[in-house]
């Protein structure tokens, strides 16, 4: 039991004090995530990107592996693009590429990270969980955090750190912290860096994988076995950090992912619920069951987050960001929604009646013709040079690109 | 010979001085503090709990910095969830016996007091009866250094006190008067800024009227691994403690330990297996 405090909205952009990663204001009442973000402006950015070229430039002279220097998580959004690029090229660094697998890939989604591969020549290691335990996995998180995700995160946090440490690579590079780019955890210059506690605090929302096992459920140990984070000594024997990118430049998706598309060709497609055409475009779930749950969940979407991130940047209003919320947080989840509900095993009165449990339930929305033709500029200026993400409906993704019906007709 | 080895053990016990891990607490969850002015969020208190457990601190101290005169009934169910065997030590809100109780109930052993410290003496007496003067300590926020060490003001205004400079000899007194077995000093205005601590001077030996009291001394706000070190070579302290910096590395608080050895202070602490 939390204490609930009066809801209140940050001055500036549309977050409120119910964010689930708590939000704090000053007296001006700009909000700690605001307060962060014009760090991006104020900060010397040259002489940080030199901060983090000479941490590099020790990992690479006091390496213990071979060949890698670190290894780099991606996922199939053009921003990872951007982001290898910053490490091979820029910082002269040899990535170990790893990625694990969402299962509910988007074929855009495969066909970037396949092109990550091709543009850079990097190794990539993917990692898959067994479908069946990962099925019963999402299953037990949707029942006990209302969250289809937390196996995913799980896994997507565990699996490069467990990499470092069995290949003896001792620097693990993230993109960004999401705590201190949503609601400014940090400030830049306290240069952050990957800890069990903010993973479990924030990316797992406080339950650990240990705490997964229960004789009341038919979760064992060895479901878990590969989502737990390494032991302390194993990070401190092996001399393991893990840093953000977030730290050392000033972090824009959307200018990033635009940079990856003009140079790399990158692909973006439109997403449902959003307007963001670079954004989560690799999971088929993201902007489909598990955006639907967030609304429930928080009274909000993630088309806030993106929201919130232009107003910062100063390429919306905030007047012209609230219609749009309005606008795609009362969106349909698109035909995604019945296929994952098929792979669950749930009816879709199933998934009304858990929808009634939670605490925010959307009515009223306006419609497309009531946006203005800002509103509609600002929405057409994202670059959509794929297909869309739902283009391909089957979650489970054989071999590159291929879906289930292509596997049998080959077969 | 059972109890002479029981004393050996004690003595060895007593000899090191501790490493505490602040978690501050503000509407029942984890903030950064930056002087008790600003705050960041820092995620779940559960999570913040079981994090310095696994780093073995000495001591965790929770600090609820809501000032609300009441204990947040969410805090003592967020600690029995954690589970923690670390000894754990709560200040915040603490007004009577029935907040104490609740707090042991829910796994606390130590409690820091500062409003009814300074107001209220006669109910700190009442709970060291209650759990023994070994389980109290005394918060007193501090600004300025050396002879010019004055109580926090918005405590000083709290409190009724006149002026923002209290006299030296009185906080002393009050100290010295309290039933409790240690007294926390924190650097009010550098809480959260590290490496920024200020009360003692560059050469922290400018203690003033802070070396007059007759208690053990934990010091907080704006520690480095260096600054720490070195207060720990003075036989007044008994602990020092870090908050903010706990959020921002793994395991910084070992790596806190790691400098102790260049200030020629490790041999204070423990050094702890990792598990």
């Amino acid at each position: 039991m939390i204490s609930i405090q009066p809801k209140r909205e940050c001055r500036q952009c549309l977050y409120t004090n119910r964010h689930p990663f708590g939000l704090h204001f000053d007296e001006t009442g700009l909000c700690t995530g605001c307060i962060t973000h014009a760090e991006k402006t104020s900060l010397n950015w040259d002489y940080r990107f030199r901060l983090l070229e000479k941490k590099t430039a020790r990992i690479r002279r006091n390496k213990h592996s071979p060949y890698y220097d670190c290894v780099l998580p991606v996922r199939g959004t053009p921003e990872y693009f951007f982001v290898v690029d910053v490490v091979k090229n820029r910082l002269g660094m040899n990535p170990l590429i790893v990625s694990y697998n969402s299962q509910f890939n988007s074929g855009i989604g495969i066909k970037n990270l396949d092109r990550i591969r091709d543009v850079f020549d990097v190794d990539i290691l993917i990692y898959t969980s067994n479908p069946v335990t990962y099925r019963k996995l999402v299953r037990e998180s949707l029942i006990r955090m209302n969250s289809i995700r937390w196996p995913y995160i799980a896994g997507e946090t565990s699996f490069p750190v467990y990499t470092a440490v069995e290949r003896d690579i001792p620097m693990v590079i993230w993109p960004y912290h999401q705590p201190t780019e949503q609601v400014g955890m940090h400030s830049y210059e306290e240069e952050p860096e990957m800890s069990r506690r903010s993973r479990a605090s924030f990316d797992l929302m406080g339950l650990e994988p240990e705490e997964m096992i229960s004789s009341e459920t038919t979760i064992n140990e060895s479901d878990v076995y590969d989502l737990r984070y390494p032991a302390h000594y194993m990070l401190k024997r092996h001399r393991i950090t893990g840093i953000y990118l977030s730290n050392y430049l000033p972090w824009d998706p959307r200018r990033f992912s635009e940079e990856s598309i003009e140079r790399f060709g990158a692909l973006s497609g439109m997403n449902s619920r959003t307007f963001d055409t670079y954004d989560r475009i690799d999971d088929m779930t993201y902007m489909t069951i598990h955006d639907l749950l967030k609304y429930a969940k928080h009274g909000y979407s993630r088309v806030t987050d993106n929201l919130c991130r232009e107003i910062r940047f100063g390429r919306i209003t905030k007047d012209d960001a609230r219609d749009l919320q309005s606008f795609y947080q009362a969106q349909a989840a698109g035909p995604g929604l019945d296929v994952f509900l098929d792979w669950l095993g749930m009816t879709n009165e199933a998934l009304d009646w858990f929808f009634k449990r939670l605490p925010y339930q959307c009515n009223g929305a306006i419609g497309a013709s009531e946006l203005s033709v800002a509103q509609h500029s600002f929405v057409n200026s994202f670059v959509r040079n794929g297909p869309d993400v739902m283009a391909n409906d089957h979650f489970i993704l054989y071999g590159k690109g291929l879906d289930c019906n292509e596997v049998i007709n080959i077969i | 010979m059972e109890e002479l080895y029981f004393a050996m053990c004690s003595k060895i016990i007593m000899a090191y001085k501790r490493l505490v891990g602040v978690i501050p607490v503000k509407d029942g969850r984890v903030v950064k503090s930056y002087g008790y002015k600003f705050c960041r969020p820092a995620g779940d208190v559960v999570s913040a709990l079981r994090n310095l457990e696994r780093w073995n601190a000495d001591e965790i101290l929770l600090l609820d910095i809501s000032r609300q005169a009441r204990i947040d009934p969410a805090i003592p169910m967020l600690i029995k969830k954690s589970g923690i065997a670390t000894p754990l030590t709560y200040g915040g809100g603490i007004r009577c016996t029935n907040d104490v109780n609740t707090l042991l109930a829910a796994g606390c052993e130590r409690f820091v007091l500062e409003t009814i410290a300074f107001n209220a003496p006669e109910k700190v007496k009442e709970l060291a009866d209650l759990v023994g003067a070994q389980a109290l300590i005394a918060s007193l926020p501090l600004t300025g250094f050396g002879a010019s060490l004055a109580l926090e003001q918005y405590y000083a205004k709290r409190f009724g006190l006149a002026h923002e400079v209290l006299d030296p000899s009185l906080i002393c007194r009050r100290m010295n008067e309290l039933p409790v077995s240690e007294v926390l000093v924190i650097a009010f205005n550098r809480e959260g800024y590290s490496g920024s601590f200020n009360l003692l001077g560059n050469d922290l030996c400018e203690k003033g009227f802070l070396s007059d009291i007759n208690k053990g001394i934990i010091w907080f706000g704006g520690l480095s691994g260096n600054i720490a070190g070195r207060l720990l070579n003075d036989p007044q302290t008994t602990a020092v403690a870090f908050g903010n910096s706990n959020n921002e590395k793994e395991l910084a608080l070992t790596a806190i330990r790691g400098e102790f050895s260049r200030t020629g202070s490790a041999h204070h602490v423990r050094r702890p297996l990792l598990r």
